[in-house]
């Protein structure tokens, strides 16, 4: 078997300014130990909290981020400066010492969970850029990191949501010498009585999800919402639920389902950050599971209605699809098993370990190390179509 | 027979293709069968797999005299008839593939097809100035032996291990005579008379048995394939890169033309 053509070089990007920075990193870090070598070379680039861009070899060690901040003096602070044509990342710091001020990169693959990663913003300066990179593009980004923007699109397409009240930080701060008490009664007037759950409308991971049982938990609730979103959304909470998962991969011809899991929490109730990202590692005792990888869940399991199943994986291609999305995503859906009624919840555009432990379960089983090499070829066959695309026309109307 | 304590991971329903043979998996020096668990869970997807704990590793006791690897391979020989295989393929990291080599040369009719995964079993070739201190350090360790036993002292235990020995070695405790028969052997010939169909993985950076190794056992072994993986080290297997040599080593085995007869069907 030959190994000798040239690997291209993939920037495999994790941290940024988000809530969700930390899980940005294992996720960046088992991916680049998953990462096909005959075909890719890895180039580790972190955002760090504070918006620097770091690149180099010691980025790959978990032991760098707890060493930080003195560790960052290790790494050398780069760029993607927002034009084409420059190849790759820009060094910032002492360009001078180094033999080329562009570290030349082919891929981006961005590995972010929420804001400015996963939400259109750095997918914005990759077009700008015009680099090739992996998953959606600005518009899928933004609709998917919108729970109730995407809500609408997916429910046009005939898939079932709950209905929802989104609150903004400013009707709240207006409202608040009243304690909320307007504002408190249209959303139980068009969502019923409580429990009602309160979540920050474009954030991922649980973080400052709420289930509020009285107007005070409400009043709590939002707030405590607000303090990670400029927007809250509230929505009525299912008496006898199941979440059910469903990731998507795209595909030249047609996306494909992988099969569906059902994750448990430690309480019995809903899913919470803890759940996710700390409880970790209780599969068979392997403790070097980290990130999303880790949680506790059944998939494929054997007593749920294959009806179900195959309705959640059908709504997800449709969602998918309806978001424009590209990549990897996960469809989280919601079971209301007193009736049967499957609601869509919400995507994940960049799920946490790209949900590659679904696909190593699917029919027929996708490797992560297959995964990862079918979305770089999906992301390189999306921009050599780009590319055939007439962006000028020439200085015309200026000379009449 | 040596008890040999092992996990068994039956061939899920997951595909079309589903094999009758199954897989050995066998570990490195110092291991046990958790280090190989994941890469036996992706590849259970198509295959029956066996991941044993090699005699004196993990739960399996220590053989009652000091094996070689030969001896090794004549106890998983008999593990495998003990579960009714007439016919397997092996996966063999590091030590592990030293006594999937010896397997496969003395029992071809067993060994459907062969994974060796930085796999010892060969000397390996050292240059100056490693080649002049690897012999001195040999003519020294004689020598303290020798005086050891000459003047009732105990320089090769307190003076000599701690200075020289390797890490392995140090840490083997009644394991000791079976390491050092081991690093000692030289499988060339035992490699050439390998028949199978035989796949060579070797992380590219590896120090402890380097890829000069791999490429002789790629040159040695007829037909074999060989694929390195640039910047993976002596353990390419762990965590996700599990994935990586999931993803080439299925596809091979999937490849190899071998199904188990009803009448020599195992209990897979």
């Amino acid at each position: 078997m030959s190994n000798g053509h040239k690997r291209k070089k993939v920037a495999v990007m994790f941290g940024g300014r988000s809530v969700e920075h930390e899980i940005s990193v294992i996720t960046g870090l088992q991916l680049i130990k998953a990462l096909d070598p005959i075909r890719w070379d890895p180039y580790p680039v972190y955002i760090a909290p504070s918006g620097k861009w770091y690149f180099g070899k010691k980025l790959l060690d978990k032991g760098f981020y707890l060493r930080m901040p003195g560790s960052l003096s290790e790494v050398t602070e780069v760029t993607l400066l927002p034009k084409p044509g420059v190849g790759g990342l820009t060094i910032l710091e002492n360009p001078e010492e180094h033999a080329s001020p562009v570290i030349p990169i082919d891929i981006f693959l961005p590995a972010f969970h929420g804001t400015y990663g996963e939400d259109g913003s750095i997918q914005g300066l990759f077009e700008l850029a015009d680099v090739t990179y992996t998953g959606c593009g600005v518009l899928g980004s933004i609709l998917g990191m919108s729970k109730y923007h995407s809500k609408k699109i997916v429910e046009a397409h005939g898939v079932p949501v709950l209905p929802c009240q989104v609150v903004n930080r400013e009707s709240v701060e207006a409202d608040f010498g009243k304690h909320l008490t307007s504002l408190r009664d249209q959303i139980i007037k068009r969502l019923g009585n409580f429990p009602l759950f309160v979540k920050p409308c474009n954030l991922g991971s649980s973080i400052g999800v709420v289930r509020a049982t009285c107007e005070e938990e409400l009043d709590s609730a939002l707030l405590h919402a607000l303090k990670y979103d400029v927007s809250a959304m509230v929505e009525p909470c299912l008496d006898k639920k199941l979440e059910i998962n469903v990731s998507v991969l795209d595909d030249p011809q047609e996306p494909i389902a992988s099969v569906v899991e059902i994750p448990v929490s430690s309480s019995g109730k809903e899913l919470t950050y803890e759940d996710k990202y700390l409880r970790g590692g209780s599969k068979k005792g392997d403790d070097s599971m980290q990130g999303m990888a880790a949680l506790t869940r059944v998939i494929d399991p054997e007593d749920l209605d294959p009806v179900v199943k195959e309705r959640a994986r059908s709504y997800a291609v449709t969602a998918f699809k309806a978001l424009n999305a590209s990549g990897v995503s996960r469809i989280d859906f919601m079971l209301d098993t007193t009736d049967g009624t499957l609601y869509f919840n919400e995507i994940n555009t960049i799920p946490g370990s790209f949900s590659f432990y679904l696909w190593m379960n699917s029919k027929p089983p996708v490797f992560y190390t297959e995964l990862l090499n079918r979305i770089i070829s999906v992301a390189q066959l999306k921009a050599v179509r780009k590319s055939s695309v007439e962006r000028q026309v020439g200085f015309k109307a200026l000379k009449k | 027979m040596t008890d040999i304590n092992f996990a068994l991971l039956p061939a899920k329903n997951r595909t079309q293709f589903r094999s009758n043979v199954p897989i050995i998996m066998m570990h490195g020096w110092g291991q046990s069968l958790n280090s190989m668990r994941l890469l036996g869970e992706l590849l259970s997807n198509f295959f029956t797999v066996y991941i044993l704990d090699l005699p004196g590793f993990g739960k399996s006791p220590k053989p009652e005299t000091d094996w070689d690897t030969r001896e090794y391979a004549v106890g998983v020989r008999a593990f495998a008839e003990s579960k009714g295989i007439s016919k397997c393929f092996l996966i063999g990291h590091s030590f592990g593939g030293r006594v999937s080599v010896r397997l496969a040369s003395m029992y071809p009719d067993l060994v459907a097809g062969v994974v060796l995964i930085n796999s010892g079993g060969l000397k390996r070739e050292l240059k100056f100035p490693k080649n002049i201190r690897a012999k001195s350090i040999g003519l020294l360790s004689k020598s303290v032996k020798a005086i050891d036993s000459m003047t009732g002292s105990k320089l090769f235990q307190e003076w000599f291990i701690p200075k020289f020995a390797s890490l392995d070695y140090k840490n083997a405790g009644d394991m000791r005579n079976i390491l050092v028969k081991a690093v000692n052997e030289d499988l060339t010939q035992d490699s050439q008379l390998i028949k199978c169909p035989t796949f060579i993985l070797w992380g590219k950076n590896d120090t402890e048995t380097p890829l000069e190794c791999g490429q002789r056992f790629h040159a040695l072994i007829k037909d074999s394939q060989f694929v390195a993986l640039p910047g993976k080290d002596h353990f390419p297997f762990i965590d996700e890169g599990a994935h990586i040599c999931a993803h080439y080593i299925a596809p091979f085995l999937q490849s190899v033309n071998v199904e188990i007869k009803q009448e020599e069907k195992a209990c897979v």
